[in-house]
Order: C-alpha cells, then sequence, then structure tokens
C-alpha cells in the first residue's frame, strides 16, 4: 500500500510537503502498474517544478520512499505555478487510486492541515 | 532532477517468503563435569552424541552415548590413542 500525505497549510490551504511511501503490491516487481504510475506523477511533478519553474524542492528519494517540501518562495507568481503543478499531482494521484482497484487497497491519499508555515 | 524509477513503489524484488528460519531446541550437550573434580557414581559426565569422549575406567555409557560414573571418586579427561579421549573416574583413597 502506497501511502500519500499532503501537509497544507491551515491558514490558506497551501501544499508545504508532501511524502509518499510504502510499496504498491498491485503486481510483482516489474509490473507493478499502480507502482510505475504513483512513480511517474510523483517524480514527474519534482522535475518539473525544477525544469519549469527553476524551483528545485528539498526531496529525499529512496526505495518505496519520496518525500518532498515546499520552501519559501519569493515571486508570487512562481509560487502559484509551484502551487498548480502539485495539485495537478493530487489530481493525477487520485484518478490512479480511482482506476487501479479499490480504494485504498494500493494507494492512500491524506490530506492533513498543518500550522506550521513554511511559506 | 530526480532520475524516474517506474518501480521506485514496487514492493522489493524478489522478495519471497524465505523456506528457512527453523531450528530446533538446543540440547545443552557437552562436558557435565570438569577434570579433577570429585564425582558420585552415577553422576553424568558428558552429554554428546555419539562418542566424541569414550568411556574409560569406572565409566559406563549410556544408550544415548552420555557417559556417567560407575563410581565415586575424580574425573580425568585423559587422551586415548592418537587423535580420541576418554574419561575415567578413579576413586579417591578412603582416609583411614
Amino acid at each position: 500500500m502506497i501511502n500519500v500525505i499532503i501537509d497544507r497549510r491551515k491558514q490558506d490551504g497551501r501544499i508545504i510537503s508532501f511524502r509518499v511511501s510504502g510499496h504498491a503490491g498491485y503486481a510483482e516487481p516489474g509490473k507493478d502498474l499502480v507502482c510505475a504510475g504513483v512513480s511517474t506523477v510523483t517524480v514527474g511533478t519534482v522535475n518539473a517544478i525544477e525544469v519549469l519553474l527553476r524551483i528545485e524542492l528539498p526531496a529525499r528519494v529512496e526505495s518505496g520512499l519520496l518525500e518532498a517540501s515546499i520552501p519559501d518562495i519569493a515571486d508570487e507568481a512562481t509560487g502559484e505555478r509551484v502551487q498548480l503543478l502539485l495539485e495537478s499531482m493530487i489530481v493525477m494521484l487520485r484518478s490512479i487510486q480511482e482506476a487501479y482497484g479499490d480504494v485504498g487497497k494500493f494507494i492512500r491519499i491524506q490530506e492533513r492541515a498543518n500550522r506550521s508555515s513554511t511559506i | 532532477m530526480i532520475r524516474l524509477n517506474l518501480q521506485l513503489f514496487a514492493s522489493k524484488k524478489g522478495v519471497g517468503s524465505t523456506k528457512n528460519g527453523r531450528d530446533s531446541h538446543s540440547k545443552r550437550l557437552g562436558a557435565k563435569r570438569a577434570d579433577g573434580q570429585f564425582v558420585l557414581g552415577g553422576n553424568i559426565l558428558v552429554r554428546q552424541r555419539g562418542t566424541k569422549i569414550h568411556p574409560g575406567n569406572n565409566v559406563g555409557i549410556g544408550s544415548d552415548d552420555t557417559l556417567y560414573a560407575i563410581v565415586s571418586g575424580v574425573v580425568k579427561f585423559e587422551r586415548w590413542g592418537r587423535d580420541r579421549k576418554k574419561v575415567s573416574v578413579y576413586p579417591v583413597a578412603q582416609e583411614a
């Protein structure tokens, strides 16, 4: 089961960090479609933010783990675009969740309001 | 940039259940009395599988190769031939 935890800032709901961990267990390694989808969406989003917006998210990647936090972004517009890409990541993850099997069996998405304000 | 691994969240490759992980309870084998120790007749001297140590003077051997003292006396572990060992019990001379 892959656990996706999205931390949002309580005041305005902006995403301040996310953590994706666990193993899908949808199929054997090399054939695990859910894992491939989640990997593509999450890593792809982090890379897109770096390439398109020149913002390198502090991230940690290990087998079965990807966690990243969103640093303070001076430019307002860039900050908005980063949020947009992260929100689209969540939409894509939810699509995977709905498309592949029982909800919550292979991937569980949890959003939390967080008091800390990194932005 | 993070290198994309499409199986980043796949279960570990080839991790199957292991067929090992079993063991029998240890049987606490080995010498139960030391060289030079005084023992009573019937005391167990050595627990063993097969005759790692052979019975010597005044020492009996059980059906499971356990060595025990036949008489009271002092335990002596001795060499027997080129590469074998035996254990004997020598009665202590009674004080007059």
